[in-house]
């Protein structure tokens, strides 16, 4: 067996060319699947992690896909609003902690995400260096957008302007970083938080502005001096800082200030079928389980892997039948060289061995190959996912 | 299926809600953001209770912030009690942990009053409802912030409970009877003009079921002329005109057809030194009740509260 072995060895060496062929070749059909099926698996459970811990989302009635992929993804923007009092009314249900998410703004391109200090507990994120927001205009920035962008406590950064043409609406608001997130292997990291209020003041809705005087308002009316109307010519702050901070106001109930989902952690099983069966009834809101909108879309994905899938059998079979005539095409060839072995005395069955070693190395090394692609493939998926 | 321990770790860190909080033992944490809030808790938690006190003493908590460091270190006490109804104006813009947070005045019947007339989009001039802070100065009011204490922290400690509900029934019993003679007080001048600097006693003219109007004075600085004959035009004479701050010489003496009357607004100390809620109630409710009445009043003699 070992003189075989060695006789196969230096056989193959001898034709380096043809072995790499067949061994690259018989490496792709087996790694192609294999790491498409791994990684449909990977992506899959990925996705469904992310959505598995965000149990339930309240959003306008509409397009369920933007509404998740905006609440758990921070991409995509949710067109209708929901009011941010419906935060409150299920936590005054007593249906579990609710969590408002304001998402579509941006700083430097990164996600501004606004939310309130339960989001961090919920999500499990602590704080790597500095402290969460705690007064309007902070921010604290998640782990991999602080390393691309060199943000650390202390530093300030400029939301993005998103209305060109309304200048007199919504100004771009320079904020505070005062906290880096620790990694955490998900989206957050890649996202900029701050409290909802801010998000609010990026908005519009919220604004600070210099003191009503006589000179910046319309005339007075009959009720007096204390009752002044702002004209276009206040100066509105913004930047948010220790001085402009509380000038910061707004007018009417907050409650009614939109946010783009309410995510929801309900206290058990049955508060969470309540609440689904609650929001079945609202005419322009509803509940959504993310884990059903994700499934829905790895269900497309699926049945894509399922394609390609089909598709690399077959091109695993042709690389087979490729690999069998090459082989015997090889052994033709060898025909002379083979009588000869068996002339000078070796046994039927030790040529038989010598080809199947040949075979066997070539067929070890195309799996060794195609396990090493693949590993490293889904080692590049991980790195892109996280 | 070295990967499998990543997918659990992913699993692990997108992972669900920590849960509801360990039950602590014995009395909790309270951080209060202003006197009335602070002294709810003096008196319902007892000895039993430490309440801190985020404001500094003299400042103002409709003015008063706190800096961030400040804030973020909330989230390490057990309760955020604050009397609400706006009166911490910073708390509007700030993060606070809401499974902490403690509004005294939620759920109660508060004084609205109209905002600001201001504009914004296409809606034209408009302003909304808002509510008077000052929730405190009516006592059956504060007696309900106490309730809300006691049901928070018997909640919190449930060990303590025999001593909040103690506690909350002496300071209870208090409380009913100041809004007794606060109203007995307020009935008595019934027919008696009332006016006050500004609008520090809303909830009094809740309580008294009439208005007490509003003459926005400055204590320091007498009123212009104009102002002057506005008021004497619409007040008048023998009024009382109670003021939150002590009015100068000057002012009195350019409003000598009022009864002047300088009463604690109840918000809390101006200076380090003893001060209490309900000996500074009982000192007003007093005062009042030494007011002037108008010829064939069975009282005489009204004089300054200093």
């Amino acid at each position: 067996m070992i003189n075989a072995f060695f006789l196969a060895l230096r056989y193959l060496a001898a034709h380096p060319v043809r072995v790499l062929i067949l061994v690259g070749g018989l490496a792709l059909a087996l790694g192609l699947p294999a790491f498409t099926l791994l990684a449909a698996d990977r992506i899959e459970d990925t996705l469904l992690a992310r959505a598995q811990a965000s149990p339930v989302l309240i959003g306008h009635k509409g397009n369920e896909f933007d509404l998740t992929m905006s609440a758990l993804y921070f991409r995509a923007k949710v067109r209708d609003p929901v009011p941010s009092g419906v935060a409150d009314t299920v936590v005054e249900r007593g249906y579990g902690v609710a969590v408002p998410l304001h998402t579509g703004h941006t700083a430097g391109g990164v996600p501004v995400v606004g939310t309130t200090l339960d989001y961090y507990e919920g999500r499990g994120l602590t704080v790597a260096d500095g402290r969460f927001p705690a007064l309007l205009g902070e921010v604290v920035v998640g782990s991999v957008a602080a390393s691309e962008a060199g943000l650390r406590p202390g530093d300030r950064i400029r939301s993005d302007l998103t209305n060109l043409y309304n200048i007199a609406g919504a100004y771009p608001l320079v904020l505070t970083v005062v906290g880096v997130l620790e990694g955490s292997g998900t989206p957050d990291d890649g996202a900029l938080f701050t409290d909802v209020k801010t998000t609010w003041a990026i908005d519009g809705h919220l604004h600070g502005h210099e003191a009503v005087t006589a000179e910046t308002a319309l005339p007075s009316t009959d009720e007096g001096a204390e009752n002044l109307e702002a004209t276009a010519a206040i100066f509105l702050a913004t930047e948010i800082t220790d001085e402009t901070r509380a000038t910061f106001h707004l007018h009417g109930d907050d409650g009614e200030l939109p946010v783009s989902a309410v995510l929801v952690w309900p206290t058990d099983d049955r508060a969470h079928d309540q609440l689904l069966g609650d929001w079945a009834l609202e005419e322009t809101q509803r509940a959504v389980r993310p884990v059903e909108v994700v499934r829905t879309v790895l269900g497309i994905v699926l049945r894509v892997r399922d394609g390609l899938i089909a598709w690399f059998g077959l091109v695993a079979l042709s690389t087979v039948a490729f690999v069998v005539l090459v082989l015997s095409l090889s052994l033709r060839l060898r025909a002379s060289e083979l009588a000869l072995i068996r002339r000078i005395g070796a046994a039927r069955g030790t040529v038989t061995l010598l080809v199947g070693v040949e075979v066997a190395l070539i067929a070890l090394a195309a799996v060794a190959l195609a396990a090493a692609a693949t590993v490293g493939g889904l080692w590049v998926l991980d790195a892109w996912l996280a | 299926m070295r990967y499998g321990w990543l997918i659990l770790g992913l699993v692990a860190c997108t992972g669900g809600p920590a849960g509801a909080p360990a039950q602590k033992s014995g009395p909790p944490t309270v951080q209060t953001l202003s006197y009335p809030a602070w002294y709810l808790v003096h008196r319902v938690g007892g000895g039993r209770v430490e309440a801190q006190r985020l404001l500094p003493v003299g400042e103002d908590a409709a003015t008063w912030a706190p800096g961030g460091d400040a804030v973020g270190g909330l989230a390490s006490v057990d309760l955020i009690v604050m009397n609400g109804a706006g009166y911490e104006g910073w708390v509007k813009t700030a993060s606070l942990p809401s499974d902490k947070v403690v509004n005294t005045a939620k759920g109660l019947k508060l004084v609205e009053v109209e905002g600001p007339t201001h504009s914004h989009g296409a809606d034209g001039a408009h302003s909304h409802h808002e509510v008077d802070p000052r929730v405190w100065t009516d006592p059956a009011r504060y007696q309900q912030q106490a309730d809300a204490v006691r049901n928070v922290l018997v909640t919190a400690d449930p060990a303590g409970k025999i001593v909040y509900d103690g506690q909350y029934d002496g300071f209870s019993g208090q409380l009913t009877e100041l809004a007794t003679e606060l109203d007995g007080a307020l009935a008595r001048l019934k027919d008696v003009p009332l006016a006050s600097d500004g609008t520090a006693f809303r909830y009094w003219a809740d309580r008294a079921g009439r208005p007490i109007a509003e003459l926005s004075l400055d204590p320091a600085t007498p009123p212009s002329a104009e102002r002057l004959a506005e008021i004497t035009a619409a007040m008048p004479e023998g009024g009382v005109l109670l003021w939150a701050a002590q009015p100068s010489d000057e002012v009195q003496a350019a409003l000598p057809s009022f009864q002047h009357l300088r009463v604690d607004p109840l918000d809390g100390p101006r200076t380090d030194g003893s001060y209490d809620y309900i000996a500074q109630m009982r000192v007003n409710v007093a005062l009042l009740g030494k007011v002037k009445l108008p010829e064939g009043g069975t009282d005489a003699g009204g004089t300054d509260a200093d």
